[in-house]
C-alpha cells in the first residue's frame, strides 16, 4: 500500500479539488484493490504556486496542481499553447486539445516537464473569461482609455490594441481596486462575481471570446514518485484522469452558469457576445497569432514556434469541429481516453 | 510515532531551544528542518528548503511592511511627530492625569502613521516619558502608559500584523484596516478611562495640570498638519481609489520625505537613519517569517491543522468558546514570543478552525491583533516594555515597568470581551463601508 | 580574528547601503507607478513584478550579515537572564552554533536553487518579461556571511565560558 501526497494552493471549494481529485481518487484506490491512496495538502501548506514545480520536482509532495504560466523559463514550450488561450472559448473543447497536444505532439513540452523530473497527465480549462466593469462594455471603443487587470501576458496586448491600459494587481487586491476605481474592467471568468464577491460592485459583465486559462495541468507527478508505482497503478490512473480533466473543467462551467444567473438576479446585467467586440476579436486573433510566433523566440526561446503554433491550431480546430458537430461530454472523455490515454504505455510513459 | 506526536514534539523542542536563547528564527526553522526530515525525508526536506525562503521573501503584497516602517521612521526623524504630545495636551491637560491621557492619545495618533508597536512605544516614550517625570507623576504610572499605548501601533492602521495576517488569511488588507479602527480607539479609551480612575482615586499619582485656553489649541494644531496631512494623504488616497493599501505605504513614506524636506525638518541623516531602522526591522522580521514558514510545512505535513480542527470541532465549544480558548492560548504564547512569531505559528492552524466555526476571518484577524498586542507588555518577554526600560534607562527597574503595566492589562481585558461580546465592533465599519451597488 | 570582523563589518556597511538604496528604489518604483497610472493612464511595467523580485528579496536578505552583527535577530531572554555567567556563556555558544546550523541548510539549498536559476536563465512573466535569477544569489551569499558571523560568537561564547572556567 502506498499513500501519495498532493498538494495545491487552492481551496477545497475549487473545481480541481472537489470536481477533479475528489471523485477521481477514490476510483484509483479502487481500481488498485485498495493498493494506492491520495493525501491531499491544500491552500498552499506546501507549496505555493510560484514553488511548485521546484517543489514537485525536488519530491516535497509526490503530486500536484501547476500552472504553466508561473514558469516560463521552465516549460518554455508550452508557454505557446498558453498565449494562444484566445484563439477559443469552449472550454470543453481546449482542456481535450491541450491535453491531447502536450501528450501526443509536443515532444519538447514532454522533454521540458522531464527536465524538472515531473510527470504531465493532462490540461483542465476554466470558463471564459469575460469583461467584468461598473460601465457597460459593448464594443472595442468601450475599452478606450480604461484600466484593465489581465489574468496574464496573453492578453495584454487585447488589451493596448483596444486602446486601454494594462494593470496588474494582486488577485486578492482585486475586489478593493475595482470597487475604488484603480481598476474600471477586471477579466475574470463570470464565475469570479461570486469567488471574489465582485458582484456586490460591477454592475456589468460582457460575455465573449476571450479564451479561457488553458495553462493549467489538473495532476502532475512527480517523476520518482510516478517511477516507484507499479504499472499498474499508473495505468488505473491514465484510466481515470480523462473523466477527471473534464469533470474539473465542466465543474468551472458550473459555476460560471451559477454565477451569471444569480448576477442577473442581483441586478447586474449580463452582455451575451456582442458583435462588435466579437469582430473586434476575430480580427485581433488574426494578426496576434504572428506575433505571439515572433515572441515565442525572442521571450522564450523556443525555436519552430510556428510549427508548433500551427499543430496546435490543428488539434484545437479537431476538437472544436467536435464540440460544433454535437460531441457531448462523455464522447469527449471517450473519445480523449481511447485516442490519447490507451496509447500512452504505462511501462514506458514518464519513465 | 506517529505524525502528530513528531508535530507536538517539535513544538516541546522549539520550546527548549527558546529557552538557552536560540534566536526565533533558527529556533522555528530547525524544528522545521528537523521536522520535516523526519516526516518527509531528506529529498522533500531539501525542497522546502531550495524555495520556500525566497519564495516567502519574493512578495508583492509584503512589501507594504518595509514601506510603512520606512513611513513611521522617517516622520520620527524629520520631527513630524514632535507636535503629536503638545497637540493631545493641549487639549487633554485639563483632565485629571491629563498628561498621561494625553499620551494615550499621541500614541494614538502616532499610531496611524506607523505600522510598528515597538516603533510607537520608542518614539511616544522619548518624548512622554520625561514629561510626566519631569512634572511630578508617578513614574510606574509613566512608563505603564507608554508601554501599553504603543500598542495601539500596530492596532490602528496601518499595521504590520494586520497586513501579514492578510495575506495568510487571503482577505482584504483595506477591510481589516478598517475593522482594527474601533477597537483601536476602543482601546485608547480604555487606557484613558482606567488612568481617568486611578487618578481621580488617588490623585498623588499625577499633579493636576493647569488646562489650556484655546489660542494654545489652535497654535498646537498649527504644528502638527503635516502629520495630520500625511494620514489624510494615505487613508484619503486608499478610500478615493487613488491607490491600494499596499501601494499606500510606498506613497507615505515618499509623502513623509517630502514634507520633512519642505518643512526642513529632515536632514540627510535623519532621512539615512529612519532607511536604515527600516531595513533593520524588516530583515530580522522576515527571517522569523521565513522560519515560521518553513514551520507551516511540516505541519501541514504532519497533518497538524487537521488535528487542531477536529480537537475543535469535537471539543463541543461554541463560537464564543473557541474564542475564548484561542485568546488563552495568544495570551499564553504571546507572554514568551513576538506578536508577528506567534501569529505565522499558529495561522496554520487557527485559519481552518475559523472557517469551520464560521467565524468571519476579518473579525478574526482584529481579534488576534488585539490579543498579540497585549503579548507586547506581558512579562517575561514584552518587547513594549524593554524598549521602554531602554529609553528609561537606570530610573526603574524592568521588573518595576512590568508592575506599572498590569493596570493597564486590566483594561485590555475589558476591550478583548468587548470584542468577544460584541463583534459589530469590528465588523460594522467596514460593513458600512463597502459600497455595495 | 579583529581582521575578519573588521573584514564582516566592512562587508555588512556595504549591503546595508545596498539594501537601502534598493528600499528607496521601491519606494520610488511604487509611487511612479501610482503617479503613471493616475495622471496618464500608463503604469510602469512590470512594478507587481519587479518590487517582488528584485527589491523585496534584495532588501530583506542583504542586512543579515549587520542584523547579525548588531544582535538584532529576536530572541527570548527569560530564563537567559536568570542564568549564571557560566551557562549564559554555553547557551551563547549552542545559540551560535544553532544559528549557523540554520542558516547553512537555508543557505545550501538557496544555493543550489540560484544555480538552477542561473543555468536556465529564470524570468518572470509580467507586462515585460523580468529577469530574476541574479536575485537567486542574494540569500546564500548574505546568509553565508551571517553564518560566519555567528560562528565567529560561538567561538567568542566558547572562549569565555573556558575562560570563567579558568577566572
Ligand atoms: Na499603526
Ligand atoms: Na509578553
Amino acid at each position: 500500500a502506498r499513500e501519495l501526497v498532493v498538494s495545491t494552493w487552492n481551496a477545497p471549494t475549487h473545481p480541481t479539488q472537489w470536481a477533479g481529485w475528489e471523485p477521481m481518487f477514490p476510483k484509483v484506490t479502487e481500481a488498485t484493490g485498495g493498493e494506492l491512496t491520495f493525501k491531499i495538502v491544500g491552500g498552499g501548506a506546501l507549496m505555493g504556486a510560484k514553488e511548485t514545480l521546484q517543489g514537485l520536482g525536488d519530491g516535497v509532495a509526490d503530486a500536484s496542481i501547476l500552472a504553466l504560466s508561473y514558469h516560463p523559463s521552465d516549460l518554455p514550450t508550452a508557454q505557446i499553447v498558453a498565449e494562444l488561450t484566445m484563439q477559443s472559448g469552449d472550454a470543453l473543447a481546449v482542456s481535450a486539445a491541450v491535453t491531447e497536444f502536450i501528450l501526443t505532439a509536443c515532444e519538447p513540452c514532454l522533454a521540458e516537464f522531464a527536465a524538472n523530473n515531473v510527470v504531465y497527465t493532462g490540461n483542465y480549462a476554466t470558463a471564459p473569461y469575460a469583461l467584468i466593469s461598473k460601465e457597460p462594455i459593448t464594443t472595442p471603443e468601450g475599452l478606450k482609455g480604461k484600466r484593465v487587470r489581465t489574468p496574464g501576458a496573453a492578453w495584454d496586448r487585447f488589451v493596448t490594441e483596444s486602446g486601454g491600459s494594462v494593470v496588474h494587481t494582486a488577485s486578492a487586491e482585486m475586489y478593493e481596486a475595482l470597487n475604488k476605481g484603480i481598476i474600471d474592467v477586471a477579466m475574470q471568468p463570470a464565475a469570479s462575481l461570486k469567488t471574489y464577491s465582485l458582484w456586490d460592485i460591477a454592475s456589468s459583465i460582457t460575455l465573449g471570446g476571450y479564451g479561457v486559462y488553458n495553462a493549467g495541468p489538473l495532476l502532475s507527478f512527480n517523476k520518482d514518485a510516478w517511477a516507484d508505482l507499479t504499472p499498474e497503478e499508473r495505468r488505473a490512473i491514465l484510466d481515470a484522469i480523462p473523466e477527471a480533466l473534464i469533470a474539473t473543467t465542466e465543474g468551472y462551467l458550473a459555476q460560471d452558469d451559477e454565477a451569471r444567473v444569480t448576477a442577473a438576479e442581483k441586478g447586474m446585467q449580463v452582455i451575451e457576445a456582442p458583435d462588435a467586440l466579437e469582430d473586434w476579436l476575430t480580427a485581433f486573433n488574426d494578426k496576434d497569432v504572428g506575433t505571439i510566433i515572433d515572441s515565442a523566440g525572442a521571450t522564450y526561446g523556443v525555436e519552430g514556434a510556428d510549427e508548433i503554433a500551427a499543430a496546435y491550431r490543428e488539434v484545437l480546430k479537431k476538437w472544436t469541429d467536435r464540440r460544433a458537430d454535437g460531441m457531448g461530454r462523455d464522447d469527449i472523455v471517450a473519445t480523449l481516453k481511447a485516442e490519447v490515454f490507451d496509447k500512452l504505455d504505462e511501462n514506458a510513459y514518464g519513465l | 510515532m506517529d505524525s502528530v506526536s513528531i508535530a507536538l514534539s517539535g513544538l516541546a523542542v522549539l520550546t527548549v531551544l527558546l529557552a538557552v536563547r536560540v534566536p526565533v528564527a533558527a529556533a522555528l526553522g530547525l524544528v522545521a528542518i528537523g521536522g520535516s526530515y523526519l516526516l518527509m525525508g531528506e529529498r522533500a526536506m531539501w525542497g522546502v528548503l531550495r524555495t520556500t525562503p525566497h519564495a516567502f521573501a519574493a512578495s508583492w503584497s509584503l512589501s507594504a511592511i518595509p514601506m510603512f516602517l520606512l513611513m513611521g521612521y522617517v516622520a520620527f526623524n524629520a520631527r513630524l511627530t514632535d507636535g503629536l504630545f503638545r497637540f493631545a495636551r493641549a487639549w487633554l491637560s485639563f483632565l485629571p492625569g491629563g498628561l498621561a491621557i494625553s499620551s494615550v492619545g499621541g500614541a494614538a495618533l502616532f499610531s496611524s502613521v506607523t505600522g510598528s508597536s515597538v516603533a510607537c512605544a520608542a518614539a511616544m516614550g522619548k518624548i512622554a516619558v520625561p514629561a510626566m517625570i519631569e512634572r511630578n507623576y508617578d513614574k510606574s504610572l509613566a512608563v505603564g502608559t507608554i508601554a501599553a499605548a504603543g500598542t495601539m501601533g500596530s492596532l490602528i492602521p496601518p499595521s504590520t500584523v494586520l497586513l501579514l495576517y492578510a495575506i495568510f488569511a487571503e482577505v482584504p488588507v483595506s477591510a481589516l484596516f478598517i475593522g482594527a479602527i474601533i477597537p483601536g480607539l476602543l482601546t485608547a479609551l480604555a487606557y484613558a478611562t482606567m488612568i481617568l480612575i486611578r487618578v481621580t482615586r488617588n490623585p498623588a499619582l499625577a499633579p493636576r495640570e493647569p488646562g489650556m485656553g484655546w489660542g494654545e489649541r489652535l497654535a498646537s494644531l498649527a504644528e502638527t498638519w503635516p502629520l495630520f496631512l500625511m494620514v489624510i494623504v494615505v487613508f484619503g488616497g486608499i478610500f478615493a481609489g487613488f491607490f491600494s493599501a499596499t501601494e499606500a505605504g510606498g506613497i507615505g513614506a515618499l509623502a513623509a520625505i517630502l514634507i520633512g524636506v519642505a518643512k526642513r525638518t529632515l536632514t540627510l541623516k535623519g532621512l539615512g537613519e529612519a532607511i536604515l531602522d527600516t531595513i533593520l526591522s524588516t530583515s530580522s522580521i522576515f527571517l522569523i517569517a521565513i522560519g515560521a514558514a518553513l514551520m507551516t510545512r511540516f505541519f501541514a505535513f504532519a497533518g497538524l491543522p487537521d488535528y487542531v480542527q477536529t480537537l475543535f470541532a469535537t471539543s463541543g465549544l461554541g463560537q464564543v468558546g473557541v474564542l475564548v480558548a484561542i485568546a488563552l492560548l495568544y495570551v499564553i504564547l504571546g507572554m514568551f514570543l513576538d506578536p508577528i512569531g506567534v501569529m505565522l505559528l499558529t495561522l496554520p492552524v487557527l485559519l481552518p478552525v475559523f472557517e469551520a466555526q464560521e467565524i468571519s476571518l476579518i473579525y478574526a484577524g482584529v481579534v488576534l491583533t488585539k490579543l498579540l498586542e497585549i503579548g507586547l507588555i506581558t512579562p517575561p518577554v514584552g518587547l513594549n516594555v524593554f524598549v521602554i526600560k531602554n529609553v528609561i534607562g537606570n530610573l526603574m527597574t524592568t521588573d518595576q515597568v512590568f508592575r506599572g503595566v498590569l493596570w493597564f492589562l486590566l483594561a485590555d481585558l475589558f476591550v478583548v470581551i468587548a470584542l468577544i461580546v460584541w463583534p459589530e465592533t469590528v465588523l460594522w465599519l467596514p460593513d458600512l463601508l463597502t459600497e455595495r451597488r | 580574528m579583529p581582521l575578519i570582523d573588521l573584514l564582516l563589518a566592512r562587508l555588512g556597511r556595504l549591503l546595508i547601503w545596498i539594501a537601502g538604496l534598493c528600499l528607496v528604489l521601491m519606494m520610488v518604483q511604487v509611487a511612479a507607478d501610482v503617479a503613471g497610472r493616475l495622471f496618464f493612464a500608463r503604469p510602469l511595467p512590470s512594478t507587481i513584478e519587479i518590487v517582488a523580485e528584485w527589491w523585496m528579496p534584495a532588501l530583506i536578505f542583504l542586512p543579515m550579515v549587520a542584523v547579525a552583527l548588531r544582535g538584532e535577530n529576536i530572541a527570548v531572554d527569560i530564563a537567559y537572564d536568570r542564568m549564571p555567567p557560566r551557562m549564559q556563556a554555553a547557551c551563547d555558544v549552542f545559540a551560535g552554533l544553532a544559528f549557523a546550523v540554520f542558516l547553512g541548510f537555508v543557505c545550501w539549498g538557496a544555493w543550489e536553487q540560484a544555480l538552477r536559476a542561473y543555468a536556465k536563465g529564470e524570468f518572470v512573466l509580467g507586462m515585460i518579461p523580468v529577469v530574476t535569477w541574479p536575485i537567486r544569489f542574494f540569500l546564500p551569499l548574505a546568509g553565508g556571511l551571517t553564518m560566519v558571523v555567528y560562528l565567529l560568537q560561538a567561538l567568542r561564547a566558547g572562549a569565555r565560558l573556558v575562560g570563567v572556567r579558568h577566572g
